[in-house]
Parts: structure tokens; sequence; C-alpha cells
């Protein structure tokens, strides 16, 4: 225990140098405790995409891919859906519900998302949260649309305001629909999913717009106007997908082998959660290469302790000489330097942690606003406890590094200090 | 005149349709990867509902029709021993769970659950992909204490070397995976 007194007495003496050595290792485990909880937090904000969805139904393909397009609205769908598919499936007896997706049209880069009013209810996001509205409500109109809330802050767009869609999916569009413009009825509040970016329209509203083309263009002189659309049958004749939630999570397996097995169209039943993991099985990589940095500036913050308590060594033999006068050893002179870099990473450790809670409490309404990453505020896990407590006997080892030199210095100087 | 033959005519349509519906020959195959097994665990309330689909191969070591009788123990023995889930599948002692039905099939890939099989490929040595199936009810009563599973799977059949393992429940839905090195799977966020 005297050792410790020593040594603590010692770095008093040094306190600025100690107090930046300690804010250096502070900052390096701040970082490296940070870049965990940011690691989870996007990990589960990634898997909190999507919930209460059982089943996402597309055209056959890999499940990575209609998770991307039906979901994340990333790349395109390798076929439609028939609109009877879509129906056969809905008649299933072990199914609560069905949410048609349309996809194909955009909005000066902004995906349009042709669905019905079920789908406001049923999208389920961060453990069953529903969507809420920041303004306006669902469609009420044919012609009514529901966009993100990043599509209102990039576009400047408020409810009652009129949008043309484009078709295609380029952000950059030649044709558009001029003829039927739409109105936006509703502004959903952020999510921190890709229904941010998402301008959603009704199914119908899909038909209708397309209605007087022919082979994916404009017939000249053969519009049909907005008004006349509205009496005509608008049912579609094919979706990009649709959403599933059965009565029982015990059917979800027996509801996918009958998709993936019907024999009148191929089709694709994926689990959106499994996928998900697939996905960030994929994208994964980076946690670790982030992982690998935030130690490395732990290594680099010990280092810097290390070259410290070198440079004052040198500074310090008088110290050494009239502690040996007194009756130390060397071994104690050894010990004393070895406790001052144990003490000064346990208080960087300390330090650094405190702070990275604090921070947190701070930061995190902010983070979860501007970026739709929830961070959790829960106390280290066991493998955070053990990196914190293998930093701190780091140090220590660290700490023997100029301690070893000192006792040298200590044996050979004697009492006869040459400074 | 007429009109009774294109009555007619529309009626054998009406019934030619869907006949002809069925004959269409549907051809599709799953997945078929020796070593590989898929595990599939819904949870709900306090029942479990797994069902289990390996290759032959993993299991007995062949995918032939058991042509000679020690072929046809082997088979057997197999469906025995994955027939007693609870045996192979092992969930916490706490959680008091009983195996309501075990439904275990050896068919030919080409074949639907319960489908009859009366193909003409079946000639002993014939190349072709065998699984087996198996369907199980488990009801708990402390569904909550199923924290985990442990598996004797791989120490029984020699030739399983992976299970691809989904797991759906009112909590989400997760994928895992079990080895011969991992014989053990955490369900601590599904229930």
């Amino acid at each position: 225990m005297m050792i410790f007194r020593l040594a603590f007495q010692s770095l008093m003496n040094r306190w600025v140098t100690a107090c930046l050595t300690v804010l250096a290792i502070a900052l390096s485990v701040m970082l490296l405790l940070g870049v965990e909880k940011v690691r989870t937090g996007a990990r589960q904000s990634f898997a909190d995409t999507i919930s209460g969805t059982d089943l996402i139904v597309g055209a056959r393909s890999g499940s990575l891919n209609l998770l991307l397009y039906s979901v994340f609205r990333i790349g395109n769908a390798t076929n439609n859906v028939t609109w009877k598919s879509y129906q056969d499936i809905a008649k299933m007896p072990e199914v609560k519900w069905i949410v048609p997706i349309s996809l194909g049209d955009s909005h000066h880069g902004f995906r349009v998302l042709g669905t019905n009013g079920d789908y406001f209810t049923h999208y389920k996001f961060r453990r069953g949260q529903s969507m809420t509205f920041a303004a306006g409500g669902p469609f009420t109109d044919l012609f009514d649309a529901v966009i993100g809330s990043d599509v209102a802050d990039a576009l400047g767009y408020k409810v009652g305001d009129k949008i043309i869609v484009a078709h295609g999916v380029g952000s950059i569009s030649f044709i558009e629909h001029q003829d039927k413009p739409f109105r936006v009825s509703g502004i959903l509040a952020k999510t921190g999913t890709p229904i941010d970016r998402t301008v959603h329209v009704s199914l119908e509203a899909i038909e209708a717009i397309h209605i007087d083309w022919q082979s994916g263009a404009p017939v000249p002189g053969e519009s049909i106007s907005a008004d006349a659309v509205r009496k005509m049958d608008l049912t579609p004749h094919a979706i990009t997908a649709a959403m599933v939630g059965l009565d029982s999570k015990l059917a979800t397996f027996k509801v996918q082998r009958r998709i993936n097995d019907y024999a009148e169209e191929p089709l694709s039943a994926i689990m959106p959660g499994v996928a998900l993991q697939e996905l960030w099985g994929l994208i994964g990589t980076a946690e670790t290469a982030l992982s690998v940095v935030s130690a490395m500036v732990v290594a680099t913050a010990l280092l810097g302790m290390v070259t410290m308590i070198l440079t004052t060594l040198n500074e310090r033999r008088r110290e050494m000489a009239i502690l040996r006068s007194v009756g130390a050893t060397p071994t104690t002179v050894l010990g004393l330097l070895a406790a001052e870099g144990g003490l000064l990473t346990l208080a960087g450790v300390i330090t650094g942690t405190v702070g990275l809670y604090v921070g947190l409490y701070l930061a995190r309404p902010y983070i979860d606003h501007t970026y739709g990453l929830s961070l959790a505020i829960d106390p280290p896990r066991a493998d955070e406890w053990l990196k914190l407590g293998l930093i701190v006997a780091a140090g220590f080892v660290a700490g023997l590094l100029p301690a070893i030199r000192a006792y040298r210095l200590s044996l050979a100087d004697g009492m006869m200090v040459r400074v | 005149m007429s009109k009774v033959l294109s009555g007619l005519a529309s009626m054998a349509m009406l019934i030619a349709v869907p006949a002809f519906a069925d004959q269409a020959d549907h051809r599709q195959l799953g997945p078929h990867v020796h070593g590989q097994g898929t595990l599939d665990i819904a949870i709900e309330g306090n029942k479990i509902e797994m069902e289990l689909v390996s290759p032959g191969m993993d299991i007995v070591g062949f995918e032939h029709i058991a042509s000679t009788d020690e072929q046809k123990a082997a088979v057997e023995k197999a469906k025995a021993k994955l027939a007693d889930v609870l045996a192979v599948f092992k969930l916490p002692a706490a959680a008091n769970c009983k195996a309501e039905t075990a439904n275990v099939e050896n068919r030919k890939e080409t074949h639907k659950p319960g489908e009859k099989d009366d193909d003409d490929d079946d000639k002993p040595g014939a190349p072709q992909h065998s699984e087996f199936h198996a369907t199980y009810t488990i009801t708990c009563e402390a569904p909550e204490r199923v924290t985990g599973l442990e598996t004797v799977y791989f120490s029984n059949f020699a030739g399983a070397q992976l299970l691809n393992v989904n797991v759906t429940s009112p909590k989400g839905q997760t994928q895992a995976q079990m080895t011969r090195d991992k014989p053990t799977l955490d369900l601590t966020g599904a229930m």
C-alpha cells in the first residue's frame, strides 16, 4: 500500500503531465467502449428495420435480394407477383393480414411505393413500434401521397403540396406522370428506416397513372384525364411483393413452404428477421474493422503513457536516489514505477467509462433523432468489463518498462547522481 | 343443335381446364447439401413446433432405397432415434417439456410429405437423393425456462456437420447454426 501512496504523491507532484496522460487513456477507453455501443446500436437498429411481419412474399429469388428490394428499396425485383397469386395467399386460412407493395416509380430519386392503407397499421419497426404521422394522415383520395420524413425534409414539402411522380427509378427522369399530380396527404414521423425515404401512394393510383400508357411510355393524344380514370377499374394486375402477418407463429414454416411450393407461380416467401441476420452477416465485417481501430487507439494511448514515464525518468533520478537513501530497495523502486503506470491507467479507465455514459446520456436523443440510431444505456457487459480489466493490467505491464530501467539506474547510480 | 354443342363444349372446357392444371407437370426441387440439415423452430405460448430436414447421407450414410436387411435396419434405427425428439434435442429440464407428436419420414427429395412412392426409379443402386423429414410438437409447462437447446444429433449421426436453425417466436425471428463443435443453441432472445 505504501508503494501506491508514494506513487500517487509522486504523480500529484507532476499533475499536469499526469492529467494529460489520464485524459489520453480516458479518451481511448471512451472510443473503445463507444465503438462497441455504436456497433450494437447499429446492429439493433438494423434488425429493427422491420418487425411484426412474419413473411415477405415476392417472385422466386434469393432471400437477400427479396429483402433488399422490398424493405430497403435497393435493387429491383426479378419478377412481379400476379394479383391472382396475391389473392390466393390472402385466402390462406393462417394468414391474418397481407399488405401489397408495388415499386417502380420515383420522385426526385426517392422511391414511390404503391400499397394500401393497411401498410400504415401493419408495418412495424423497432420491436413492434407503429408508424406515426408527424402531419396529416393516410390516403383519403385516389391521388393522395404519404411521404417519409427525409423526403419532406429534403424537398421541403408540406401537407397539401402537389407532387409529380416520375416513371422509373433514376434521380433524373425524362418521363413524368405530369397529367396526374399527387397531393401530399400526410408526412410520417422519423423512423430511422427506409420508410423515411419513401413516397407512399395507393396501389390504385399506381395503376391509374399508367393506365393510358403502352409499353412503358405515354401514347401521344391518348391521355385519359385524372377525373376519367377515377371511374375505371383500377384493380392492379401485378404487385412487386407482399408482407404477410400470420395468426400464429407456429404456422410460419408451414405457410412459407406452401408459398414456396405454390405450383401456379414461382414465388419465394422469406422470413424477414432471418434474412436481416444473413445480410448483417455480410456487412458485419465492418464491425470487426471498427473494433480493431479502437483497440489500436488504446494501444497508442498506453504507449504514450510509457513514453511520458520514461522521459521523466531522467529528471527523477534524484527522487529515486533519495528513496534509496531512506532505505528503499531497488525492488521498491521497480514497484513504484509499475504502480504509477497502473494508477494512471486505472484513473484513465474510470474517467473514460464515466465520461462515455455521461456523453451517451446527453447525446442519445440527438443521435436517435438525426441518425435513427437508438443507443442503449446499459452497464458494461462481461466482455467489456474484461476489456477494461485487461487495459488496467496492460497499464501495469507497460509501467514495468520504465520501472526496469529505473531499477537498473538506481542500482548503478547509488547515492552519487551526476546530473 | 349448335347451341347444345357449344353448351357441351363449354361444359367440357369447364371440366377440362382444372384437370389440365392438375396434369401440368410442376417440377421443382429444394436445395440438398450433404452434411447440412435444417431445423425450423416455431415457438408460441407453451407450444414448440420443430421440423428437421436432413439429407439421408447425414443420417444413414446412403440415399438410395434401402435394399439389404442391414440398410433397412439402419433406416429404421435412425427413424426411431429421430422420433425421440427430446433425447435428440435436449431442452432445459426446468421447462418441463413433453413431446406431443413426432413424425419421421424418409423420402426422396422429389416427393412431397405423405406422397405415395410408386416411381419406377427405385431400382437398387439407382442414383437419387433422399431426405429425412421429422416434425415434432412439444408442449412445455414453463416455456419461459426454455433458454437454450443442446443436441446429440451430431454424435448420433456421423455424416451430419451442420444444422441451419431458423427460429420464430412472438419476440422475433432469428437464425443460428449448430455444428459438431458447437452443438448448442441460445434461445434466450426468443422466449
